[in-house]
Formats: C-alpha cells, structure tokens, sequence
C-alpha cells in the first residue's frame, strides 16, 4: 500500500503535458512567433496560415510609406481635401485619437514628416548624417497632432497642413488584438502570437502559465521575466530597435513631437495591459515622457504595469510590475519604484 | 489512520520529485541544438557542443555564424542594421535570433526551455 503511494507520488510529477506547437515566420515586415497550445496540427496550421494572412493584410493597408490605404489617405489631407476611409481604418485613426488625447499628444501618430525626415520612412537603417536644425526645428513647429483631425460623420479633414499620419507606433498593436479576437472566436484558447517582441496571449500552457522572457536591452541574455495572465499585451518601445549612429551619437525613431528629435533619458519601456493597441501606443508614449513624467502619462493612459530602463540601466516601475516581474540578471539592476 | 511512517513516506517522495525536478529542469534550460533557416534552403540543425563557422546565403549575401560550447551568434551579416550582430551570444532554449534583411535566422533548440516567448 505504501509503496503503491510512493510510486502514484513519483509518477504524477511525470505526466507528460499535450503538445505546444511553435511557429516562426515572417510578417508584418519582422518575425512573427506563434504559439499554440492543445491543438492537433491541422488545427495549428490553420491558425498558423491565417495569422501571417492578417499580419501581412494589416501591415500592406497602414504601411506608412509603401502604397496603401493610409498614404492615400495622406496625399488627400495633404492637399487640403476631404476623405473617407474604409471602416477598420476609420476605427483605427479614431481610437489612436483618444490615446494620443489621453496622452496629451505624446502618443502622436501626426509626425510622420518628421519621421520621414530623420530618414525611417525606409526599410533597413538610415546612414545619416542627421537633418539640420532648422528642418526639424520647422516640422516641430508645425506642431502637427490628431487633433488636427476633423469627422463629419465619416469623413476626414484635417486643419493642418503638415499632418502626416504614421501608424508605426500603433498599427502593430490594434492587429494583434484583431487577430488574437478572430482566433479566440475559431475555438483558439491558449496562445501566443509574438509579433517582432511584441505580444499578446490568449490562455496558458497548460496548467502552468505562458514564461515570457523581457531581453536585455544592452546586450546579451534576458533581463527579466514575468508569468503572463491571460489576455495580456506585453508590447516594448527602445532606442535598439531602429537606429542609426552618427559621430559618436546614436539617433533612434521614437522622435519627441514637441522638440523634433529622438526622446532623451530612456533605454526601453515594457507596458502590459489587455489592450494591444493600448499597450503599443503607451510603450511610445511613456518613452517619450522620460524618467520623472511617465508615471503622469501612465495614469492618464490607464496603464499599471510599466518597466522602464533608463539610460543609466537603472529599472524604474510601478509597485504593482515590481511584484510581477523577477529579475534575471546578476547583479540585480537598481530599481526605483514610482507611483502612479 | 495514519502514522508517522506514512509522513515519512510522502516527504521522501517529495524530497525525491525535488531532487529529479532540480536536476533535470534547470540544467536542460542550456540550448542544445541550432536551427537554421535561410531562403534556399530546408532548416539544417547544428549541435552546440563542438566550435563551428558557418557561412549562410542569404537574399542580401552571406551570414556569419560562430557557434561554440553551447552557444551561437551572427559574427557578420550584409544588412545595414547588423541588428543581428547586435543580439549577440544566445544559449537558451526557445531564443532566436534573427537577420530580416537577410532572411536568415537562428533558433535554440533544447530540453526544458525556461520560456514561451521573448518580448523586446
């Protein structure tokens, strides 16, 4: 009887889990990690195959540079004329508005001359050298924001002439959640679809949940990691993602609206929330917000869950992220825990 | 009933399951395996244990990949970016790296990966 016992206690810790599935791919112009958990493999192809579908479907219409949807959109309110955009992207332009208003235009989808300017309206790396002061001086001034945008009923107008829509720090977000919705809705419970580092999940593994590991933004290895819930979007904005160096000083694409150049202070910002486009277009703007303002901007947004690694590697977040997220680091970084 | 040799028992299973548990999931976190997939060709599998160079044709020229004691990096690639380069030393299970431009990228293979998913 007892050894019954003993034998029923070490085989339960080795039953073996059903199969996750990983599937890597490119997409959305990056490469696109979807995981599924529970599911025969026709049914994860069938996932599989309509993930990179809406991925590349999304990412052709808002392309901010390539012909589309968005730069058709761009050309009419350049020229001062009216027009009405498909429903999604009717849908999309309207919520960016409301985060970039809650943000108080940090989140500003309207640069995208400035954009263009400092040379990311291209695929690859821009060479530099930087554009010139008065340039980007004269853009900043411009002020361009989504407040520029006018509805009448649903057509488009807006009052300035230099608003140039760039969906990049937004498009990949809003996707996310529409796609993970439409997978939720064929029967897909326990997934992650892991967009360039980028994600959002559905479920668990399992009875365990999804490990999701945050990279190290200054080298090699993994700086933490966090037990994801489900519904949750981790979505990550840095100055390592897309840069060029010039003389000695590194210029990213996360430009700061009010003053035209690359946001100053802030290495990376991870924000979780069960919105993707939330989480998106606040990774953004908190970055720009920098080291004393984000909390501020944060409670607008109505985020709680945010990292910040700052240009001195120190790790700053809300009490509620400090208990989430376990460092994996030696030696642990300095943490400076900011409130809401 | 039940007596002080049924508790100890069950404490020595546990204490066993611990011990199988440390052993076999921290340890197996080490990659064990590349994977590497390239435009012209079927993924090929290398293994971590023996130094290697390998040179991949890619859509924009060739990828240098060094891999030793159970880790991989691109050492070279012809992007612009050299994010790739940039990424460094990976030695986890489930981690990946990855050349767009190039369309070339690695993928850790192993036992026990300690994670889903990477956010960056």
């Amino acid at each position: 009887m007892r050894l019954l016992l003993v034998l029923a206690l070490l085989l339960s810790g080795c039953s073996q889990s059903p199969e996750s599935r990983e599937y890597r791919f490119f997409a959305f112009g990056t490469l696109v990690n979807l995981s599924l958990y529970g599911e025969s493999e026709d049914r994860a192809e069938s996932a599989r195959a309509f993930t990179a579908r809406r991925l590349d479907h999304y990412h052709g219409i808002w392309h901010a540079w390539q012909p589309g949807l968005l730069v058709a959109i761009n050309r009419a309110l350049a020229r001062g004329k009216a027009i009405t955009p498909a429903p999604e992207t009717r849908r999309l332009i309207q919520s960016a508005q409301r985060y970039a208003k809650q943000s108080q235009q940090l989140f500003n989808p309207a640069i995208g001359r400035l954009i263009d300017l400092w040379g990311f309206h291209a695929d690859g790396v821009p060479s530099g050298p930087p554009p010139e002061a008065p340039a980007i001086a004269k853009l900043a001034q411009e002020n361009p924001t989504m407040a520029d945008l006018r509805w009448r009923g649903n057509t488009l107008t807006s009052r300035n002439r230099a608003l140039q829509l760039d969906f990049g720090a937004y498009a990949k977000g809003y996707a996310v959640d529409r796609i993970v919705a439409a997978l939720k809705q064929r029967g897909f419970d326990n997934l992650i679809v892991n967009a360039g580092g980028d994600l959002k999940v559905l479920g668990a593994h399992g009875a365990r949940p999804w490990r999701i590991a945050i990279r190290n933004p200054s080298g090699p290895g993994v700086y933490a990691s966090i037990e994801a819930q489900p519904g949750d979007a981790i979505f990550t904005s840095g100055d390592y993602q897309r840069y060029f160096e010039f003389d000695g000083a590194r210029y990213h694409h996360l430009i700061d609206p009010r003053t035209g150049y690359p946001a100053r202070g802030v290495r990376s910002v991870t924000v979780i929330t069960k919105n993707a486009a939330l989480a998106d277009a606040a990774s953004t703007a908190l970055f720009i917000a920098g080291p004393q303002r984000w909390p501020d901007v944060a409670a607008r947004l109505g985020v709680e869950l945010v990292l910040m690694i700052d240009t001195k590697g120190r790790a700053r977040m809300t009490p509620i992220m400090s208990e989430r997220i376990q460092f994996e680091m030696e030696p642990e970084p300095e943490v400076i825990v900011q409130t809401l | 009933m039940i007596r002080i040799g049924d508790i100890l028992v069950v404490l020595a299973a546990a204490g066993l399951i611990g011990a199988m548990y440390a052993a076999t999931w921290q340890s197996a976190a080490a990659a064990a395996e590349v994977v590497v997939r390239s435009p012209r060709q079927a993924p090929v599998h290398h293994d971590l244990d023996h130094a290697q160079r390998l040179e991949i044709a890619g859509k924009q020229g060739t990828s240098v990949v060094l891999i030793e004691s159970g880790r991989v990096r691109f050492i070279q690639s012809p992007c612009a970016g050299q994010y790739c380069v940039h990424q460094g030393w990976l030695d986890q299970a489930g981690d990946f790296a990855a050349c767009l431009p190039n369309g070339v990228s690695l993928t850790l293979t192993g036992n026990g990966a300690r994670f889903d998913a990477f956010a960056y």
